[in-house]
């Protein structure tokens, strides 16, 4: 099984897995202005990786293939869970990990997007009002197969969260409802330096919700890690 | 059916005002400020011996007729005063205001109270938008978003960050925990479908104010559609009317009384230019509007607008009925009164209290 990658920009390294059924070009383009983009899809078909580690272990590949000593990593929906195992398993070369909208364990929950007017439904804000182009079927029957997949899976993910040390942020959409709404609490109590971070009216598809939130808060995650938290611009109005 | 007295803390002299908003500062005497302080919690206690459930708190700015722009600080020197009653917080003007702060003040007076914090959210009124600089069309959705915001902050166990539209933090973390669990009684107080439907979807409380009983009705008659839909039913005191009220010994009376306020003008208390009245107007919602015909010296530059009519007047039986019918139809469990109307002195407000507690609230509490 091997995934497939496209490198764009130039800068520091950052892995991008943006595995919701959007595949939103936003996060990629904007981070491509400042950093060097390796983004990892999935390929189709019978070459999906059987597990969230077994995808860690393609995007290790994928790394040492290119020659990344060190890199940050930006993963959403299934993308997280896979960002997740490769900081787990490989600690020393993450210098900065982003997960937006982790399943958490809740991937059981595909059966709810299985479509791409389910996954409108289950993974928008407001999909009575909002009119995004739909996503790609194939895309969402393959992913909502690789979730359920995944969600059968053993994973020691969860227990192993007191092993993550790299500077972590967890990113929820305030509607999401594929998710609890305290699925937070749970990186907090156990994840040593991980901040929590919810975007106002955005469901599970952030990117395709509130981009410009979204990437304001990554992009400042990944340039500044955990000293995000403090603020840098100017409040003058009449200097 | 509860009562609930807003302590107003109106400035004893505020039948001097000018009719305009903002009232000066130079019409406020610092001997006779504190002493009109006094006289407001005096009525508080008062109100809660004569069977108030509830003493409310609103925050206005920039006047002594509601004179509370800091309603949590008023709130927190008479909740030591009045030891039983529920202390109503009707509200906050969200859009105004730093959303965390108002999460931190909410939690402490829920502390300080030993949990008797009612929480209310509110827009505000119009000409309010100009005190702390907020751009009359983005109140709607800084209101929605506070609320939200809000609510995570006070049900949170650890620091989180958010990312907002209006409101941006990186750590939150609101320290004490309310006392109430997991979160205090919440009344949206508003007439706008999207922040009913919230209170609605969220299973808070709903406030409408001011509104005669078949408008008021309209609005409830969705409030309760959309939490049926939500799967819940809200309790009594999770409907509140907000109304002014004078009440004498017979109607007659009371109407003498009124008109003859009518005749000296004394109704109004929010009054503006009408070119700022447009000008907020438009912004609101959303039209563009042609400067050159509203700036004042033009012909419509005179001041509009004005205090919301008397909800309540007349005797102890006509003003049972009265608020009886926004009980019977509009499923008001809670009744807030706001009592002190300008011209009214400290003695005849108390008075006023000491007639609603003896001869309507016994029959309120029966409802």
């Amino acid at each position: 099984m091997s995934l497939l990658y496209t490198e764009t920009g130039r800068g520091d390294p950052v892995l991008l897995l943006d595995w919701t059924p959007w595949n939103s070009p936003a996060l990629a383009d904007e981070l491509a202005t400042r950093y060097r983009v390796i983004s990892i899809n999935l390929p189709d078909g019978s070459a999906e990786p059987d597990s969230p580690d077994d995808a860690a272990g393609a995007v290790a590949a994928i790394t040492d293939a290119v020659g990344l000593d060190s890199f940050a990593i930006v993963g959403t929906s299934l993308g997280a869970e896979a960002a997740l195992r490769l900081a787990l398993l490989d600690p020393g070369r993450v210098a900065a990990l982003v997960l937006v909208s982790p399943m958490s364990g809740k991937s059981a929950s595909a059966e709810k997007w299985e479509t791409p007017e389910r996954a409108t439904a289950a993974m928008l804000a407001h999909p009575e009002v909002e009119s995004p182009e739909p996503p790609d079927a194939a895309r969402t029957v393959s992913l909502a197969r690789l979730a359920r997949e995944w969600a059968s899976a053993e994973s020691a993910a969860t227990d192993s969260l007191a092993d993550l040390h790299c500077a972590t942020l967890v990113v929820y959409g305030q509607e999401d409802h594929l998710v609890s709404r305290t699925a937070g609490h749970a990186w907090k109590e156990r994840a040593p330096n991980c901040s929590v971070s919810y975007v106002y009216d955005a469901g599970h598809a952030i990117a395709v919700d509130r981009p410009d939130a979204l990437l304001n808060v990554v992009l400042d995650f990944v340039a500044r890690r955990e000293t995000f938290i403090v603020e840098n611009r100017s409040s003058v109005i009449n200097p | 059916m509860k009562a609930s007295y807003l302590g107003a803390m109106g400035y004893a002299h505020r039948r001097d005002f000018p009719a305009t908003w903002p009232t000066p500062p130079a019409y406020n005497e610092p001997e006779l400020s504190v002493q009109s302080y006094q006289d407001g919690m005096e009525e508080c206690e008062f109100a809660e011996e004569m069977g108030f459930e509830w003493i409310s708190f609103s925050e206005h700015h920039y006047s002594g007729r509601i004179a509370t722009g800091t309603p949590s600080v008023m709130a927190a020197a008479v909740a030591e005063r009045c030891r039983k009653a529920r202390i109503a917080m009707l509200g906050h003007l969200l859009p105004l205001n730093n959303p965390v702060r108002i999460a931190e003040e909410l939690a402490l007076l829920d502390n300080l109270t030993n949990g008797r914090l009612v929480m209310g959210f509110l827009r505000g009124t119009p000409n309010e938008d100009q005190t702390y600089n907020i751009n009359p069309a983005e109140g709607r959705g800084r209101m929605l978003e506070s609320m939200d915001l809000i609510l995570r902050a006070l049900t949170e166990p650890h620091p989180f960050g958010w990312e907002g539209r209006y409101y941006q933090y990186r750590t939150v973390s609101v320290w004490p925990r309310p006392v109430q669990q997991p979160l205090p009684p919440a009344i949206v107080a508003t007439r706008s479908d999207d922040a009913v439907h919230f209170a609605a979807t969220h299973q808070l409380g709903l406030g409408v104010s001011f509104l005669p009983v078949e408008d008021v009705g309209t609005i409830t008659d969705k409030y309760f559609q959309w939490c049926e839909e939500s799967g819940w039913t809200p309790q009594r005191d999770e409907v509140l009317f907000r109304g002014s009220i004078y009440l004498a010994e017979t109607d007659e009376k009371a109407w003498e009384w009124f008109h003859r306020q009518e005749d000296q003008g004394r109704a109004r208390g929010m009054a503006m230019r009408s070119s700022v009245a447009q000008v907020i107007q438009a912004q609101r919602t959303g039209q563009e509007i042609d400067f050159s015909h509203v700036f004042a010296g033009s012909a419509s530059g005179d001041i509009v607008g004005g205090a919301p009519a008397l909800t309540f007047v007349g005797g102890p039986d006509s003003i049972t009925e009265q608020i009886k019918a926004y009980h019977d139809r509009c499923g008001v469990g809670v009744i807030d009164l706001f009592f002190q109307q300008p011209s009214l002195t400290h003695n005849e407000i108390m008075e006023e209290i000491r007639l609603f507690g003896q001869e309507v609230l016994p029959r309120l509490k029966e409802l």
